[in-house]
């Protein structure tokens, strides 16, 4: 069996075992690994990591990331994870993460320039600055 | 009568000062928890990009990378600062530090690029009229994540491979303690691995999948965004030590004045009642 250790900068994200792995990488292609691999190192810009549970599929799309495999443990080191039961689901989940979060962070640009704005108003209301 | 009703409402006003100050004093030290938190799980994390990144150049000494060499662009400052205010001379000393600096090595703005990550950092570079490599403001969340800034780094990283910027520097703020923070100066680019990262590492013969050069041209990526995360958290870690402590003293000062206003009103109100009793007195000798 395969030991899966994947980080986030959250910590640990994911943990689990498997019997094969299947790293697939969007720009570069995918390769498989199985038990007594040989040590390797790869990195994903974006794709995924398919592994089986109990003989169920699962994929663990990745972003910036990289996997390396020695003595039977991988251990990934990501900067997000999204989880999904097919690549697509996977994948899209975490286009979609970011998508959102985008957006998110435009609409804090604008909130933040008003909220300024009313501090400055509720300071001058206070009269601070004279006794 | 008026005198008395405009301390009043000042009494009001210092009083909600008072208590939305403790109340962000509170959330300020909780976050800070949670912030340092963050940095001590995320530390083992970027050390295992580094000694990967340093693995993969120990493998081969016909690596190459443009990142890995100097380039002749001019050079760029990478400043971070926070989105919001409220946080005494955080920002503040970080700019007039970067001012300084700027002064004593350039005597134009066109002789360096700028980007920046906060709101705060972005318009301080807007009134600075800096050239920006960042059209927008890059904020800085309280949790942060690599999408966040994804744009400043991969900006940064591409113009320094295409030579128009050269040395890239990042200036912002470390936390030493709740009541220290230290302004710091790091070079981001070209990247340099120091000399003890060079001895940590692995001793596996590993293969690199699909090519050495393809692995380190994704590894430039990572290792740059990872650095970038932690400096942000530190930067962050630091922003809530700093208000944590600004807070403090605004909500000691807004109890010192609340209670020098009471003694105003409480002024006031003993002189309206001298002036009406005298009235008083005035208007019943007149009628005797």
């Amino acid at each position: 069996m395969i030991k899966i250790t994947l980080y986030t900068p959250k910590g640990i994200e994911y943990e689990g075992e498997s019997n094969s792995l299947v790293i697939m990488d969007q720009s570069t292609g995918s390769f498989g690994v199985l038990e007594n691999h040989i040590p390797v190192i790869s990195t994903i810009s974006r794709g995924y990591i398919m592994v089986k549970e109990n003989e169920k599929e699962l994929y663990l799309a990745v972003e910036g990331a990289v996997f390396k495999f020695e003595n039977n443990t991988a251990s990934i080191v990501s900067e997000t994870l999204a989880k999904g039961n097919s690549k697509e689901e996977a994948i899209n989940a975490l286009i979609e993460s970011n998508r959102i979060r985008k957006e998110q962070n435009k609409e804090r640009n604008v909130e933040l320039a008003l909220a300024e704005n009313e501090l400055k108003k509720q300071i001058k209301k206070t009269g601070a600055g004279h006794l | 009568m008026a005198e008395k009703k405009q301390i009043k409402e000042r009494i009001q006003a210092t009083n909600k000062t008072y208590q939305i100050t403790s109340a962000m004093n509170m959330v300020s030290t909780s976050k800070l928890r949670r912030s340092e938190k963050n940095l001590k799980t995320f530390r083992p994390i970027s050390d295992e990009i580094i000694k990967i990144m340093s693995s993969l150049l120990a493998s081969s000494e016909e690596l190459s990378h443009k990142a890995l060499m100097e380039s002749k662009g001019k050079p760029c400052y990478i400043i971070i600062a926070s989105d919001r205010g409220l946080i005494g001379s955080y920002n503040n000393a970080l700019f007039k530090f970067f001012d300084e600096y700027i002064k004593s090595h350039h005597s134009s703005n066109d002789e360096f690029m700028v980007a920046t990550i906060g709101f705060k950092a972005f318009m301080y570079a807007k009134k600075r009229k800096f050239n920006l490599i960042n059209k927008e403001s890059t904020n800085i969340r309280d949790d942060i994540l690599f999408t966040d800034f994804e744009e400043v780094s991969q900006n940064v990283l591409s113009m320094y491979m295409g030579g128009e910027i050269g040395k890239t520097t990042v200036f912002y703020t470390t936390y030493v303690n709740t009541l220290k923070n230290t302004i710091t100066r790091d070079h981001l680019l070209p990247i340099h691995i120091r000399e003890r990262d060079k001895e940590n590492i692995y001793k596996t013969d590993f293969s690199y999948e699909p090519g050495k050069e393809k692995v380190l041209d994704s590894m430039v990526n990572m290792y740059i965004n990872y650095s970038l995360y932690r400096i942000l958290l530190e930067a962050k870690t630091s922003e809530h030590a700093a208000r944590m402590n600004a807070m403090k003293n605004a909500k000691d000062n807004a109890k010192e004045i609340e209670e020098r206003l009471t003694l105003l009103y409480n002024h006031a109100r003993q002189n309206q009642i001298t002036t009406e009793l005298i009235d008083i007195i005035n208007g019943s000798n007149a009628v005797e």
